[in-house]
């Protein structure tokens, strides 16, 4: 009983701590839609935004447009982004999805045990910015304010960042 | 030493970055009355409806209602639909609007039956943003 406890308190400490500003972002492998396994290291250099969403969701269907032109303009200056798809059908529906939205930048199929290792991502959109060093740099749970997305991706990219 | 470890665990559930959404799967007694307490992102909750419940809500209950829709009225912070009162139709609105309060919370949803067999009225607002996201997701909802 007493190990159980300690190993609740363990785990819950550590998803308390994971996802945020500053503490290095939970490393994963999944598979992307054209068969690849994607990890998070694979983008070690880059600064990396990290958006959970599902082709049900409404709020991600608003920032799609956005994302494609963020990544459009800012891939140049090492931005990657990866969406993680939580939805719960198969591969081919997400990838009809995406297609038909003409998304640009990499699609993964999420599991639970990545989204509670960022923080459960009970709602959707959720984004994460990832700094080039692999620690977390931002979070912004729901539709974001564009423009203050786009200031805070600026702000991470630029080598002078403070 | 047991109470300690579940003082830790408790905590740290607490202090999860997701607790503040946790209370969206589950409308607090005070997001039920007039004024809400709580103000979710605009964003959904994946965790709200089963999978077969969300089958239900986007694939049939939506187009069904879309279908069915006879009106579309602007407001200052959202939407009006209008459709017809008739009990099978109010029983459709009804599923679909206590499946989506769930799902997105940050709706101000109002149903409103006429009198005399008026139509009957959903309307969809919020605050700001809300009538945005409508009209970026919900093109097809408020298409006259």
């Amino acid at each position: 009983m007493k190990r159980a406890l300690v190993v609740i308190a363990l785990v819950a400490g550590l998803t308390a701590t994971a996802a945020r500003a500053g503490v290095a972002a939970p490393a994963f492998a999944l598979r992307s839609l054209e068969g690849r396994t994607v990890r998070l290291s694979d983008f070690r250099g880059k600064v990396v935004l990290l958006n959970f969403w599902a082709t049900w969701c409404g709020g991600c269907r608003v920032e799609m447009p956005w994302l494609i032109e963020i990544y459009r303009q800012y891939r140049s200056q090492g931005l990657e982004i990866i969406g993680v798809s939580m939805d719960d059908g198969g591969e081919e529906v997400i990838a009809k999805f995406t297609k038909a939205k003409n998304v640009n930048y990499t699609i993964v199929k999420g599991n639970e045990a990545v989204a509670n290792a960022y923080g459960k991502v009970q709602l959707l959109p959720q984004t994460f910015l990832i700094n080039r060093d692999g620690t977390v740099a931002g979070h912004f749970t729901g539709v974001p304010d564009r423009r203050e997305l786009e200031n805070t991706i600026r702000r991470i990219l630029s080598p002078n960042q403070k | 030493m047991n109470r300690l470890c579940l003082l830790i665990a408790i905590l740290g559930f607490i202090t999860s970055p997701a607790s503040s959404s946790d209370s969206c799967s589950t409308p607090p007694a005070a997001q039920t009355s007039a004024t809400a307490t709580h103000e979710s992102p605009l964003a959904c909750d994946r965790l709200a409806l089963s999978a077969t419940e969300r089958k239900r809500h986007f694939d049939e209950l939506g187009p069904m209602l879309i279908r069915l829709k006879t009106g579309v009225h602007e407001l200052a912070n959202g939407y009006e639909l209008e459709f017809p009162s008739d009990a099978k139709t109010f029983a459709l609105v009804a599923e679909w609007v206590e499946q989506e309060r769930r799902c997105c919370p940050f709706f101000d949803i109002d149903v409103r039956i006429n009198r005399e067999g008026g139509p009957l009225s959903l309307r969809l607002t919020g605050r700001k943003g809300t009538k945005e996201f409508i009209e970026a997701d919900g093109k097809d909802w408020i298409r006259k």
